[in-house]
């Protein structure tokens, strides 16, 4: 059992040291950039990955600004797009499920904003296909990423790339990433003078 | 309407060597951020298919080529638009005819262009958008500049800036850790030399010195990777001492990239215990950037009481079309 619960640690780790940091760093640049323009952050995911952009989206909403919220800074702008249930099930429901993210970033998107699109395969046609309607709409792409990139990874301006064919893996590194860019910017802004 | 931002930017080592005819015998680098003043450009459809365009000066005109202005002529035509546009310019901290040395034309022009495309539906990615701006303000207009500052508008954040032998300009984001960028801030002081200079004639003279500065050039360009290894160390003493150098070497590039006023506000903030300093730009005037110890900075402003204290921060977004509607 020892061993099973170490090589699990082990594999994440290893993986974890596979992904480039200097595609972090500009992705950091990217949200840093939407964050002084006013722009918005969209974050889409299914299942698993559904679950890491709601938390991501909350981390930059709210933890930056510390435990109490009470920092006095500018906000980020973020909102995951898998949160809204009515939304999500209408577009399923009448269009089909392909057009769930890519519709409701028409609603809002402006050229100053960023996608973060989160899928282990890089293949999930609900994401290449509001991927595609962010490049449309000269929205700049985080792709966070796993297995071999899939379609996801070319199409991305910042390719967080986590090659691993397990999900658990991949998600758990996403997670990862995504706490180390929350903490980045919980040092990185200041209380406003 | 459009409204395209676009920010300025600030030099710290390698100037000068964004010449071709400089980086076509020597690779030339540059190390520069942009910060968080910028040129706001607004574009708006004119119901009469006249051309309007607003700057310290107002052109009403039927087609590109009355256009006064060369930049905005280029520009146009460049995208080509022929009529039916009101184009209002805006800057943070504006260049009235004379030039900040921050890259002002260069961002005015990169944000012009950017903002033209996006009123025909386009999207220029900013690689492109330099190089078009470099076209325009370079080949068709003949100003006497480099390419530093149309890379430095389109991409924006902290880079080292690579012209190379073949031509080929490589913009390499330098990433600092939140701490880093906050301490590297906090020993910059910006003053308004109060001066306000043509930046062209000193630029022209420096463009015909190159052959004959060659040497203090290469050695210009070979300061950039030195600046940028004592940056990675958080060694701000010797980056002061490292502006300082590449300042003394710069005024050797042409007579009028410092006068007595220059030198005096920067003795003054040498002795009040500042690491280093320079005229940011093409000299002559504009800004003075200061780099010294936190705990020296109220001394420095208490001896440079009479030159206005610009504060500014960082910034890492290049030109964006904020505003479309």
């Amino acid at each position: 059992m020892e061993e099973y619960i170490k090589n699990f640690f082990q594999e994440l780790k290893n993986k974890i040291d596979e992904v480039s940091w200097k595609e972090i760093a500009r992705a950091i640049k990217i949200l840093r950039s939407t964050y002084e323009n006013g722009g918005r952050i969209y974050l889409i995911g299914n299942g698993g990955s559904a679950a890491v952009a709601s938390h991501f989206a909350n981390d930059l909403n709210k933890t930056i600004l510390g435990h109490k919220g009470d920092k006095k800074a500018k906000r980020f702008q973020a909102m995951a797009l898998c949160d809204n249930i009515p939304v999500l099930t209408a577009w399923a429901n009448d269009v089909g499920f392909e057009a769930v993210f890519s519709e409701q970033l028409k609603n809002f998107a402006q050229d100053k904003d960023t996608l973060v699109a989160i899928s282990s395969s890089g293949r999930s046609p609900n994401i290449i296909k509001a991927v595609k309607s962010a490049k449309i709409l000269h929205l700049s792409v985080i792709g966070l990423i796993g297995f071999d990139g899939g379609e996801l990874l070319p199409l991305s301006d910042a390719k967080i790339h986590v090659p691993s064919f397990s999900y658990a893996i991949v998600e758990s590194a996403h997670d990862a990433i995504c706490h180390l860019i929350t903490t980045y910017f919980e040092e990185s802004i200041k209380d406003e003078s | 309407m459009i409204i395209s931002q676009t920010p300025l930017r600030m030099s710290f080592v390698g100037g000068g060597t964004d010449f071709e005819d400089f980086y076509q015998r020597y690779p030339g680098r540059v190390l520069s951020t942009t910060i968080n003043k910028y040129y706001y450009i607004v574009l708006n459809p004119r119901f009469d298919g006249l051309i309007e365009v607003r700057y310290s000066k107002i052109e009403t005109v039927t087609s590109p080529d009355q256009i006064e202005h060369p930049l905005v002529r280029e520009a146009l035509k460049e995208a080509g638009i022929e009529k039916g546009i009101d184009i209002v310019s805006l800057s943070d901290l504006p260049a009235r005819k004379t030039g900040t040395g921050l890259g002002s034309s260069s961002s005015f022009t990169v944000g012009l262009l950017n903002g033209l495309y996006a009123f025909l539906g386009k999207y220029i990615p900013p690689e492109i958008l330099a190089e078009k701006t470099c076209q325009i303000e370079i080949e068709k207009v003949k100003s006497p500049i480099g390419k530093q500052d149309q890379y430095a508008a389109a991409f924006g954040g902290l880079n080292q800036i690579t012209f190379n032998c073949n031509g080929k300009i490589e913009v390499e984001p330098i990433y600092l850790t939140p701490k880093l960028k906050e301490d590297f801030q906090n020993h910059l002081l910006l003053f308004f030399t109060g001066i306000e200079r043509l930046a062209n004639p000193i630029l022209a003279e420096q463009k015909q010195n190159i052959d004959k500065k060659f040497e203090f050039l290469k050695k210009m360009s070979d300061m950039v990777p030195i600046f940028r290894s004592a940056l990675e160390n958080g060694d701000f003493k010797k980056m002061g001492e490292l502006l300082s150098q590449g300042w003394l070497l710069k005024k050797e590039l042409a007579s009028a990239i410092s006068n007595p006023k220059i030198d005096e506000m920067y003795n003054l903030a040498l002795e009040a215990g500042a690491w280093g300093g320079k005229i940011l730009g093409a000299g002559g005037g504009g800004f003075l950037l200061v780099m010294a110890s936190p705990e020296k900075h109220s001394k420095i402003k208490e001896v440079l009481n009479k030159y206005q204290l610009i504060p500014f921060r960082f910034s890492e977004s290049g030109s964006k079309i904020v505003f479309k509607n």
